[in-house]
């Protein structure tokens, strides 16, 4: 079978031919043609028509969040996310469209919209408050006077109660009071004590102490009630059962910080009392519905065997939790976000699969149909998956999509009917531009022959007879995957005039366990071929400039450039971004420190360092010799500066030419701010000019 | 050395006697360290009739230490303020008048009348300024800056917009400094000044680090100073003796040798110069020794060749005959001098007094043109005071700072003690601390407190940090274990490539000789230490479980990043380990504490400032972390916005001790009757 499918999956090739016959043959069947673009190629000898993506334009991008159908399909609420180029950050608005297209309204400024089930209300939170809103006369209350925000908003099935999420704070530890300033006095801030295992997250900082948990409020208003207890984070949305008397929720309430990979399906009475477990398997079950009827759970799963990856598959067991089953055992893919169908038939759901995140819906008996694809949107700065669903009573749905050419728009469908874009938030932007074609390719990795999928960015104006510099980009994860999805740094080094290859390596999510579990205790490993073989591919398409191969990528991908030039001078410079150097350090500050031991290196690294060593980039910085610049957010939790700095000093005192570049107040994520992204990508372009000499043809 | 003064009882006389008396005096109390004060940088005037020095006091409100110039008469009296801030104090050489620096300016006092005039309006801060000998100029020293790199220009923001700083580009071999962050791009140079004021001329040109002050000539002529620069980066140990004319022009260097040649001063005749050095054997430790030299660099000449210990500061006695410098001995810092053959005679003793919080050396001397001499002092009860001597002759303390403090104070007594090393035999020196009140009869707890460095030294001199941990109640010793400078080359080299070594045994055996005295309750063993003595604290609950309890301030956890991510993180390779870390990670690894994380059952509690360059949060994070994996008791204690001197803010130095003597409490049990 082709990459590695089996023949259990024919229903799968079966729903998405398209994409089949794309990998397979050249371009007219591909989707990632940028049909607009068909006359900005042939003028590409005269490129005075051709206005490429701006640095300045990222501030125009807009894209769909969250797409929220009414329960009776005919209405979708949505984030609309602007850039506010004052304020430089993102501007999320809750706006309204027919599911014609019709009626495109703004409601409120406000996330985590939800239609109430008899669709008269919606209720979403902003300024950390539940509001409520009438969907008849417009009229809107704050339901809430909450000291934490909440998150995870879903109403109970008569539509008189909310279920959220909230922090319950405690005191934090202190072994002794701070001495007392006199008064007026500026004294130092007191010392802070920590003593969690999880304390800090990426994004956030050092985290509020305190655990969340699961509360109820009247959408009369009122005080809320806490339905959970105990010491324990109560952190993902509750599931109603149909009867209002139940919540269902995923949490680990082991109390064993060790335990940490571990979930379980809890069902609470809303009206307090003993919470059971629905489940005790080792590993993640999570994201509990409830069927129509009330009787069964369907779920997300996965017995953890202490791998790297391993599939989640939706399962359904029985309320009390018997008589559990995998739905999806012949689908080879990840699954998320289980929903019932209203006549409890179906459950609908997400996957994603060689790039692309698809909306499915699945028998009891795992017979699976696509209903739509290319779900994304909110990963707007890179092509990584992104993009959500939502189901209305009559089973239509909503999803946001992200095309290569196109941000993040909202579409709807239905079973049986094609998925219609309703939504064209950037065409007054893109509209005026000539994007960079993406090309999907594949290739076989010099190492097994393996197949490894990519999308080839080429600059605007693209003449297939000149020679261009060329840029690898590598993804992040490295457990994640990149797809035929819009991307604004892709577009501005193509619009800088580099030709760019990004892919998805063996690791890469949307191919299968044993594709994704190919890192376990080897990483970086084969990753390195399979990338390799991507710029041999592309250099074999005759318009690359072997003199001027050059190499970046985040985080996972700032691991393998730094990796890469430990292992070849091939590329002319490289600029890591956000990298791990050495694996004994990052396993011990980052903030999520504790999740490597075992699974992705053996054994603990104050135990046994080698292999935590063998894989650290650091172990190869006396071999490199290509000018290398690292870049980081200076705030950055994940990857931590300290890590660019030990690769930074390491160079620099060998003499090869290096820089690092910190990025103030930035976390992991450098796109929250837009001139982040924007400073970001013309560092990047500017190390590679800096190297890049003129071109050989 | 005939100067050991071994076994002396720094009974503090006033507090040990009153311990038993009821009088009204009380323990040294956390809030008392803002009531201390310190006396530095002692300036003694040419005729020796008056010092100038920096008084340090504890502003409450601010919580900062407040720093103003005063005056006294070398026979204590005349006590006066001069100015607010600043420091760096230095008299015309005819006595008229004082420069210093406040406020990032230089000023001028003329001291019979007293009017001031700021001499300049310099937009970076100048420090080290030294008087031509004829009155007339001053020399100092200023950062001239130089563009940051940018590859390319930020995006532009639209008229009053709100963006995200833009990114900041670092190309720098060394580019942060514990204590001062991200350093500001630019070379340091030399300028010389009128002092009737006007714009500076700056002497010294090219892309190097000129930080070190310069020393004038006797005609005014030329300045000779030290300086790197060969512009090669990793040549970061080396320095050299440059000589420059004062109006600028062809800089010559004076010495060639790899290794330090710092601090010259140049003869009254100016035919020679006087100045510090030591062949560079990439050692961890080697005593740098004064030597003499013609003023054309010939016929250079080691003069402290019969002493081994590390001389600084060297300055020439008026006729040219003697050479004053400072040394540390047997944790005591000293002012000698010697003659030119190198016969050296101790002229006074315990200077010190910057150092408050732990009993680190920290004092400085000068000396009029009678050689008389001025220098702070401290003493285990007595903080920092200001003390004048002559050749020859008695040193008088002139101040009394904290006396209206002390006389109401019952501190804890410091006993000297020597031990020998279970593992060679070596004798050891540390200091007992006992709590206020102490009855041999009774059995106390016992806190271990190891020093930093570790090449540096405690010594008898005052600690607020051991008064407090005394006070509440635990016994203390402070030691000076091998790798500790002021015992010789030979012991302070003895990490070289071990470390943490044998030092281990040293201190375990220091624990077991103060048990030996009997007032100690064995179950109630706890340790602590800063930077070095942090990473002696991890290592040393790694290797035994004789400690209830453990705090280990600001640690190294992990050598292959602590070498890759501190502000000095070029300064180990090859010298303190062999190799470089990405090429031989082994000795990197093997004598990092965290090697031995799994062998911990020690509650190990960790404390850092947030803003540490030297040993980085990130090292401390390390160590909590695998600990808290392997469900060892454990905590993460950070100082918001403090450095890796965590007593730049009284309230933190309180807080800090606190914070451990809470831990120790904790995991403290009751004695066990006697």
């Amino acid at each position: 079978m082709i990459r590695g499918l089996s023949a259990s999956h024919l229903h799968l090739l079966v729903s998405r031919p398209m994409i089949r016959i794309a990998s397979l043959r050249p371009l007219p069947v591909i989707p990632f043609v940028l049909v607009a673009l068909a006359p900005a190629l042939g003028l590409a000898a005269q490129s005075g028509d051709v206005r490429p993506f701006q640095p300045m334009d990222v501030f125009e991008l807009e894209f769909a969040a969250e797409p929220r159908i009414s329960p009776d399909g005919s209405q979708v609420v949505y984030v609309r996310t602007s850039m506010d180029i004052m304020e430089d950050r993102h501007r999320q608005e809750l706006w309204i469209v027919n599911a014609d297209g019709t009626g495109h309204r703004r409601l409120a400024a406000g996330a985590g919209p939800r239609w109430s089930p008899d669709g008269s209300r919606i209720a979403y939170v902003a300024d950390g408050q539940i509001h409520l809103r009438w969907m008849d006369t417009g009229e809107t209350a704050t339901l809430t006077q909450l000291l934490e925000t909440p998150s995870g908003i879903r109403w109970s099935p008569d539509g008189e109660r909310l279920a959220f999420n909230m922090l319950v704070p405690y005191p934090p530890p202190q072994l002794v009071a701070p001495p007392k300033p006199p008064p007026g006095a500026e004294w130092a801030d007191p010392p802070i004590m920590e003593d969690r295992f999880k304390s800090r997250q990426d994004g956030v900082g050092y985290l509020d102490f305190g655990f969340d948990h699961i509360f109820v409020v009247s959408v009369e208003g009122g005080t809320p009630v806490q339905v959970t207890s105990g010491d324990f984070q109560h952190s993902s949305p509750a599931a109603w059962t149909p009867d209002g008397e139940h919540l269902l929720f995923s949490s680990n309430r082991s109390g064993d910080d060790l335990d940490y990979r571990n979930s379980e399906i809890y069902a609470a009475p809303v009206g307090g009392g003993e919470i059971r477990a629905l489940t005790d398997r080792n590993g993640p079950d999570s994201s509990p519905a409830v069927s129509p009827d009330g009787d069964r759970i369907a779920f997300v799963s996965a017995e953890d065997r202490r791998r790297t990856y391993q599939v989640r598959r939706l399962e359904v067991m029985n309320r009390d939790g018997s008589d559990r089953r995998v739905v999806t055992a012949d689908l080879d893919r990840s699954v998320a976000d289980p929903v019932w169908a209203a006549d409890g038939h179906r459950i609908y759901f997400q996957y994603d699969d060689e790039g692309n995140r698809k909306v499915a819906f699945t028998t009891l008996d795992g017979e699976i149909q696509v209903l739509g694809e290319s779900l994304g949107g909110s990963s707007w700065g890179l092509p990584y998956a992104s993009g959500s669903f939502s189901v209305s009573d009559t089973g239509a749905f909503a999803v946001n999509q992200s095309r290569p050419d196109r941000p993040g728009e909202v579409a709807v469908g239905a079973p049986g009917e094609a998925v219609r874009r309703i939504t064209s938030l950037n065409e007054d932007l893109l509209g005026q531009r000539t994007l960079g074609e993406v090309e999907e390719i594949w290739w076989d990795s010099s190492f097994d022959g393996r197949p490894v999928q990519g999308w080839i960015v080429k600059p605007p104006g693209f003449d297939p007879d000149r020679r261009y510099p060329f840029l690898l980009e590598i993804h992040g994860g490295p457990i994640a995957n990149y797809g035929d999805r819009f991307s604004a740094e892709m577009q501005l080094f193509a619009a800088a005039g580099y030709v760019v290859l990004y892919s998805n390596p063996r690791g890469s999510t949307s191919y299968g366990e044993e594709f994704g579990d190919l890192l376990y205790h080897n990483y970086p490993g084969n990753d390195y071929d399979d990338l390799m073989s991507g710029v041999d591919a592309v250099i074999a398409r005759g318009y690359v400039d072997e003199e001027n191969l050059f190499v970046t990528g985040g985080s996972a991908g700032g691991i393998m450039t730094a990796w890469i030039v430990g292992k070849t001078d091939r590329f002319r410079a490289a600029v890591s971004e956000k990298p791990v150097i050495n694996w004994i350090s990052k396993t011990l500050t980052a903030d999520n420190w504790f999740n490597y031991f075992g699974n992705r290196y053996e054994g603990l690294p104050w135990e046994d360092p080698e292999p935590y060593w063998k894989f650290s980039p650091l172990s190869l910085a006396g071999n490199v010799t290509t000018p290398t610049m690292i870049l980081t957010g200076a705030v950055d939790l994940r990857t931590p500066l300290s890590e660019s700095y030990q690769l930074y000093h390491a160079l620099k005192f060998r003499g090869i030419d290096t820089a690092v570049v910190r990025i103030p107040g930035a976390f992991h994520n450098m796109s929250r701010r837009p001139s982040e992204l924007i400073s970001k990508v013309a560092n990047q372009i500017a190390w590679f000019e800096r190297y890049r000499t003129a071109s050989g043809n | 050395m005939s100067i050991a003064t071994r076994s002396i009882l720094f009974a503090a006389a006033l507090a040990a006697s009153a311990a038993s008396v009821a009088l009204a005096r009380t323990p040294f109390q956390p809030m008392d360290v803002f009531q201390l004060e310190f006396a530095a940088d002692p300036q003694i005037s040419p005729d020796g009739s008056q010092v100038v020095y920096v008084r340090t006091s504890m502003d409450i409100m601010r919580d900062r230490p407040r720093r103003e110039l005063w005056i006294v008469n070398a026979d204590g009296t005349g006590h006066r303020r001069l100015a607010d801030g600043g420091g760096g104090a230095r008299w015309s050489p005819d006595g008229t008048r004082i420069a210093w620096t406040a406020g990032g300016q230089i000023h001028l006092r003329w001291m019979d009348t007293g009017e001031t005039a700021t001499l300049t309006q310099l937009l970076e801060s100048p420090s080290g300024l030294r008087w031509s000998p004829d009155g007339e100029r001053i020399a100092f020293n200023m950062l001239v800056p130089s563009p940051p790199p940018q590859l390319v220009a930020p995006p532009k923001p639209p008229p009053g917009a709100d963006w995200a700083d833009p990114p900041i580009m670092e190309d720098r071999f060394r580019s942060r400094q514990d204590g001062v962050g991200y350093l500001d791009f630019g070379y340091r140079h030399i300028f010389v000044l009128s002092v009737d004021g006007g714009t500076p001329t700056q002497v010294t040109t090219g892309d190097f680090q000129h930080g070190s002050p310069a020393a004038w000539t006797p005609d005014g002529e030329q300045l000779v100073f030290s300086s790197n620069r060969s512009g090669n980066d990793l040549d970061y140990r080396n320095s050299e003796l440059y000589i420059v004319p004062a109006a600028g022009g062809e800089i010559r260097a004076l010495t060639d040798r790899a290794g330090p040649d710092r601090s010259p001063a140049v003869s009254p005749d100016g035919a020679r110069i006087a100045f510090v050095s030591y062949e560079d054997l990439v050692r961890t430790y080697q005593v740098s020794r004064l030597e003499v030299m013609n003023l054309d660099g010939s016929g250079r000449e080691v003069v402290t060749r019969g002493l081994d210990r590390s001389v600084s500061s060297p300055v020439w006695s008026d006729d040219g005959r003697h050479i004053y410098f400072q040394y540390d001995d047997e944790g005591n810092s000293r002012v000698a001098f010697t003659t030119l053959d190198g016969e050296v005679e101790v002229l006074g003793r315990s200077l010190g007094g910057t150092s408050y919080g732990r009993p680190y050396g920290g004092g400085s001397f000068s000396v009029a043109n009678d050689g008389t001499f001025a220098f702070n002092q401290s003493r285990p009860d007595s903080p920092g005071e200001v003390a004048v001597g002559e050749p020859r002759g008695e040193v008088r303390q002139i101040t009394s700072l904290n006396a209206d403090l002390l006389a109401q104070k019952t501190l804890g007594e410091v006993e000297e003690i020597w031990w020998d090393s279970s593992f060679d035999g070596r004798p050891v020196q540390g200091w007992i601390v006992k709590p206020p009140g102490f009855d041999p009869g009774r059995k106390y707890p016992l806190i271990l407190e190891i020093h930093g460095g570790p090449i540096s030294n405690y010594g008898d001199r005052f600690s607020a940090e051991m008064q407090l941990m005394a006070a509440a109640g635990y016994v203390v010793l402070y030691s000076n274990p091998r790798g500790s400078t002021s015992y010789g080359e030979e012991f302070g080299d003895l990490l070289y490539r071990n470390y943490p070594g044998n030092d281990y045994d040293d201190v375990i055996s220091g624990v077991d000789a103060v048990i030996a005295r009997g007032y100690v309750d064995e179950d109630n063993l706890f340790v602590t230490g800063g930077s070095a003595g942090g990473i002696l604290t991890a290592w040393i609950v790694g290797k035994t479980d004789r400690f209830r309890a453990a705090v280990s301030q600001k640690p190294v956890v992990n050598w292959i990043s602590k070498t890759l991510t501190a502000d000095n993180w070029y300064g180990y390779y090859f010298s303190r380990y062999e190799g470089l870390p990405w090429e031989n990670p082994e000795p990197y690894w093997k004598f990092s504490p965290l090697s031995l994380a799994g062998n911990v059952t020690t509650p190990t509690l960790i404390l850092t400032g947030e803003e540490d360059l030297r040993t980085p949060l990130s090292e401390s994070y390390q160590l909590f972390h695998a600990l808290r994996f392997r469900g060892i008791d454990t905590g993460v204690v950070r100082l918001p916005g403090a450095s890796h001197d965590m007593s730049r803010r009284p309230s933190q130095l309180i807080a800090k001790i606190a914070n451990i003597v809470a831990w120790f409490d904790r995991y403290r049990t009751q004695p066990t009757t006697n």
